[in-house]
């Protein structure tokens, strides 16, 4: 199940949430090595604030974090036009139809075929999301090391600029374009099911 | 137009691809804009044979190159085929010793490749879950240096080039083409020997007794059946090929 948790609901899923962020923090800080902000639990910047939604794949049961996602508004500041606006040769995209996606964390505590699945259950959530609120496109920071891989899920991906090399990694700032027949490429790759994503509340527009 | 534009007009026309032929020419013009030469589309199969169809192999390298690639196996032990299962970033042939510790064999199929028209290349790697990996190769021939400017183009149009492929592939299209080497005839290979002593196509017609536009058809046929694009390469691939010898250019 992949639950949407924002600032309407966080009260209830606070440790879901306390999950999510100590993985995080496991894989960005103490495996990737990244420079951001952290203490010693957890890994969470300035963009973690009550505008952030997040897609939490999760086991209801035993309160386990799979695999998770932040989606921040491109209206406001987020991570590509504070950080990285010069991967963007048109100037970063922004608009109440755009997401960002940032801090795709898959829980270092599984292995194989839970990963793999938890990967799958994030993509058709993501399709599933965009499709419910009237989001037209997802844009994000990518490695492109992971470019064959995203294109082989069926996305429509479109660079945003050329990539720059980043420490060992080259990376490029890639829009998704979401539409009608996303889903139907993600069924031919097997990435989609349907029905996963779980939410109480969605932030705007569309969910009244 | 920007280096953006053309990556996505050549993301544009990779997506509607129903044919085979139709990525070659666009994988040949994007590799010419660039400022390759060549390229390769390959997934990384134990074993490989020209008769089964559906196979990832694309590639516009010497008919002559791919043949000896393929009957001397070498794609089992190809260097940049090794190297790429230990990177998820485009790199290039003099980055693969400090990728993986090069075995006298891999030695070896270097030297060939530069032999046979793959001197350097630009290599982007295709890993995906649960299939083979693969790789997109750009390269020059000896001589030729590397567009490094455009290695950051390459990464791109490398990683949706072999998404074109591998969608041909899985959509059952026929996408490897093993051409039988069609010989030049003894006309063509007049008209070689005398472009190999520097001759232009007025002289060669003086010399033959031919027009000048039959010399420029012989020498363009020629150019088509050895693969090559420029006149000063006929003669290297007429030697390589043994359709002439020294004698044959020098006497």
């Amino acid at each position: 199940m992949v639950q949407l948790v924002n600032s309407h609901n966080a009260a209830s899923h606070r440790l879901l949430l306390e999950r999510m962020f100590e993985d995080r923090k496991a894989v960005f800080v103490d495996l990737l090595k990244w420079d951001v902000p952290h203490d010693s639990r957890f890994e969470a910047d300035q963009f973690d604030d009550d505008h952030a939604e997040y897609l939490i794949v999760n086991e209801p049961a035993s309160g386990e974090h799979f695999a998770s996602l932040r989606l921040l508004r491109t209206d406001r500041p987020h991570v590509l036009s504070s950080f990285f606006p010069e991967l963007c040769e048109r100037g970063v995209p922004a608009g109440p139809d755009i997401r960002e996606i940032s801090r795709m964390c898959l829980s270092p505590r599984h292995r194989g075929p839970d990963r793999t699945a938890a990967r799958n259950l994030l993509a058709s959530a993501m399709t599933e999301y965009a499709l419910l609120t009237g989001i037209r496109a997802y844009t994000g920071v990518a490695d492109l090391g992971w470019m064959s891989r995203v294109l082989s899920a069926g996305w429509r991906c479109e660079p945003l600029g050329l990539p720059r090399r980043l420490g060992g990694v080259m990376i490029g700032a890639l829009m998704i374009h979401v539409e009608p027949d996303t889903i139907r490429r993600l069924q031919i790759s097997g990435r989609y099911s349907s029905g996963v994503l779980r939410a109480e509340y969605f932030d705007h527009r569309l969910a009244a | 137009m920007s280096r953006l534009d053309d990556i996505n007009a050549f993301i544009n026309a990779s997506r509607g691809i129903g044919a085979a032929d139709d990525l070659r020419s666009l994988m040949e013009a994007v590799t010419r804009e660039m400022g390759f030469q060549t390229y390769s589309l390959f997934q990384h199969l134990k074993h490989f044979t020209w008769s089964e169809p559906r196979t990832l192999a694309l590639s516009n390298f010497s008919q002559g190159w791919l043949t000896y690639f393929i009957d001397h196996a070498f794609y089992a032990n190809d260097p940049a085929f090794a190297a790429s299962h230990r990177t998820a970033v485009g790199f290039t042939f003099d980055d693969i010793p400090s990728l993986i510790s090069l075995t006298p064999r891999q030695r070896k199929i270097l030297d060939a490749g530069r032999k046979g028209g793959v001197a350097q290349g630009f290599v982007v790697p295709a890993h995906i879950p649960g299939e083979a990996s693969g790789t997109c190769t750009f390269a020059t021939a000896s001589g030729i240096e590397l567009p490094q400017q455009n290695f950051p183009m390459a990464q791109l149009v490398g990683s949706f080039a072999y998404e074109a492929a591998r969608k041909l592939m899985l959509g059952g299209a026929s996408i490897v083409k093993h051409q039988e080497r069609e010989p030049p005839t003894t006309r063509q290979l007049e008209c070689v020997v005398l472009v190999a002593r520097g001759k232009t196509d007025w002289e060669i017609a003086r010399i033959l007794g031919l027009s000048e536009e039959t010399v420029a058809d012989h020498v363009n046929e020629a150019r088509r059946r050895y693969d090559v694009s420029r006149r000063a390469e006929l003669a290297i691939h007429a030697l390589y090929h043994g359709d002439l010898t020294f004698s044959d250019i020098i006497q």
